[in-house]
């Protein structure tokens, strides 16, 4: 499929090597873009479509609306893509967009606080994974989804950054354009208060786990 | 005194591990931070359990949720786009004849006021110079070297002296004096042979050739009579050509001694507009009477020997 074959392993968009060779494969599919071939942004498209999908599901938590919010930001990346600074990364700039775009959508809700418990997750199922472990990592999922939607927006989407898309504390600073300590500082609250959300919801329920 | 000094530092590192907790269980910390973390929890059950806490609520955080895009995304995408493109492409279009049509609407207006102000100037200027018969020729013959009004206002349109009264524009068609009822000018045609150009809806005749101020005129002699009478004495009938003379009028059966009192000129382009006022006085001295005239005439610079000036013509009036 032409889909699998722009996709890249999850956690490596960014990082290190692979991140240069991707800024690379990307400014020519820009170049090509520019030069009038539409394929060229249909690659970019079913490149990053799961990505940017996973940025503004994990925000917004609703897959309707995720879905139409991903499409607004492909929409508007190309408008903006003749635009675009070269020289920068585009990953970095389409995430950013992403999540302005995301958190946008998930402020203008009037009851932002929904989770979809009944959505199944299409999770990548390692061949070796037990069904028993999907289940429970699916289970995981949904409490991490829930527990997210508690919190405010501006802790949401640095943890869906940080930890849906494995970003470093120097790619988060880029993408919310802000410093690398004051992301540190906004990653440390969102992580201080998910735990305390967490326990709240789900804390009662595993101290009586644990005291059978 | 020496077990509050070691319970506050003991604190105050606590709150400095706190701030390291997360960072320290996801592994994010250096080694030396990582190490001064782990010995302090190593004495600290407080702590000890605060990062129990984190590693409970952080660990599902760790196995990233994979979702896969819906598969009719990228479909929706270009539906999406061929829309907004349409969409782009209307308003472009809107917006492009919206300038055509503005444009259009500035030229129809700016060609208009010129055309109008052409028309205005060739009016002004073709219109035919008033005959006043100072000629020499004339001067000692038996004409009146005076003309009367009825003469200046038949041979052409400027200048047109009126009172505030009686007021016509100037390119109005062909005026006529009062009391002679029977002078029909051509209602469709000026002398000079241009339709004519009504400033008012009084100066328009009918198929008889009655202008509305004529037929009000004779509907208010029939009706009111005395204020007809007073009208004329008011104006103390420069038509007459005896008001510059005798500085005197009647006004309600009084005499009164009129005095210049405005005299304004205003002149715009070839056109001078000119604002007389006179006032009359009766035999106490007491104000008797206000009369304002209101002229106006097109200044033409070539003249001929037959021909003089507006204020020529007027002063001679």
């Amino acid at each position: 499929m032409q889909e699998r074959s722009y996709a890249l392993d999850w956690g490596t968009l960014m990082s290190g090597e692979r991140a240069a060779h991707a800024s690379d494969a990307d400014e020519g599919l820009i170049a090509r873009f520019l030069a009038g071939d539409q394929s060229a942004f249909d690659s970019l498209f079913l490149k990053y479509q799961d990505y940017v999908y996973n940025i503004v599901y994990g925000i917004i938590g609703k897959p309707e609306e995720a879905r139409d919010v991903t499409q607004e930001v492909f929409l508007q990346v190309h408008r903006a893509l003749p635009y675009f600074r070269r020289g920068s990364r585009f990953a970095t700039w389409l995430y950013r967009i992403a999540v302005n775009r995301a958190v946008d959508a998930a402020r203008s809700q009037r009851r932002g606080r929904w989770l979809p418990l009944g959505e199944t997750l299409k999770a990548e199922k390692s061949p070796q994974e037990s069904p028993e472990r999907a289940a429970e990592r699916q289970s995981d999922h949904s409490i991490v989804q829930h527990v997210l939607m508690s919190l405010p927006v501006q802790h949401r989407d640095i943890l869906v950054l940080r930890y849906f898309q494995e970003l470093s504390i120097e790619e988060i600073a880029e993408v919310l354009g802000c410093s690398e300590q004051a992301a540190k500082v906004r990653l440390h609250r969102a992580r201080m208060h998910f735990k305390e959300k967490y326990l709240a919801i789900y804390g009662r329920e595993e101290r009586t786990l644990e005291s059978l | 005194m020496r077990s509050t000094d070691a319970k506050s530092e003991r604190l105050s590192r606590c709150n400095d591990v706190h701030l390291l907790l997360p960072a320290y269980v996801e592994g994010e910390l250096t080694p030396a931070e990582s190490r001064r973390v782990a010995g302090h929890l190593a004495l600290c059950a407080a702590c000890r359990r605060e990062e129990a806490q984190y590693r409970l609520a952080l660990s599902p955080l760790r196995a990233p949720a994979r979702r896969t895009a819906p598969p009719d995304l990228h479909a929706g995408f270009h539906v999406r786009l061929a829309r907004s493109q349409a969409r782009a492409q209307r308003s472009r279009l809107q917006l492009r004849w919206a300038a055509a049509m503005g444009v259009l609407l500035l030229v129809v207006t700016s060609g208009a006021s010129v055309w109008r102000a052409q028309v205005q100037r060739n009016s002004a200027v073709s219109a035919p110079t008033p005959v006043v018969n100072i000629s020499p020729g004339s001067r000692s013959g038996s004409e009146s070297p005076t003309p009367t009004r009825q003469d200046i206002a038949m041979k052409g349109s400027a200048p047109v002296e009126e009172t505030a009264q009686d007021r016509v524009a100037p390119n109005a068609p062909d005026r006529q004096a009062p009391g002679s009822a029977s002078a029909k000018p051509n209602p469709k045609r000026t002398d000079s042979g241009k339709p004519p150009v009504y400033n008012s809806f009084l100066d328009v005749r009918d198929r008889e050739g009655n202008t509305a101020r004529e037929l009000f005129r004779q509907r208010r002699r029939q009706h009111h009579p005395e204020y007809d009478r007073q009208a004329t004495l008011a104006s103390a009938d420069p038509r007459e050509g005896s008001r510059r003379n005798t500085d005197a009028a009647v006004w309600q059966g009084k005499k009164v001694r009129l005095e210049p009192a405005v005299d304004v000129r205003l002149g715009v382009g070839s056109a001078v507009t000119t604002v007389q006022g006179e006032r009359g006085l009766d035999a106490d001295g007491n104000l008797a009477l206000i009369r304002i005239r209101v002229s106006t005439s097109a200044e033409t610079k070539t003249q001929t020997p037959d021909s003089a000036s507006p204020a020529d013509s007027r002063e001679n009036e």
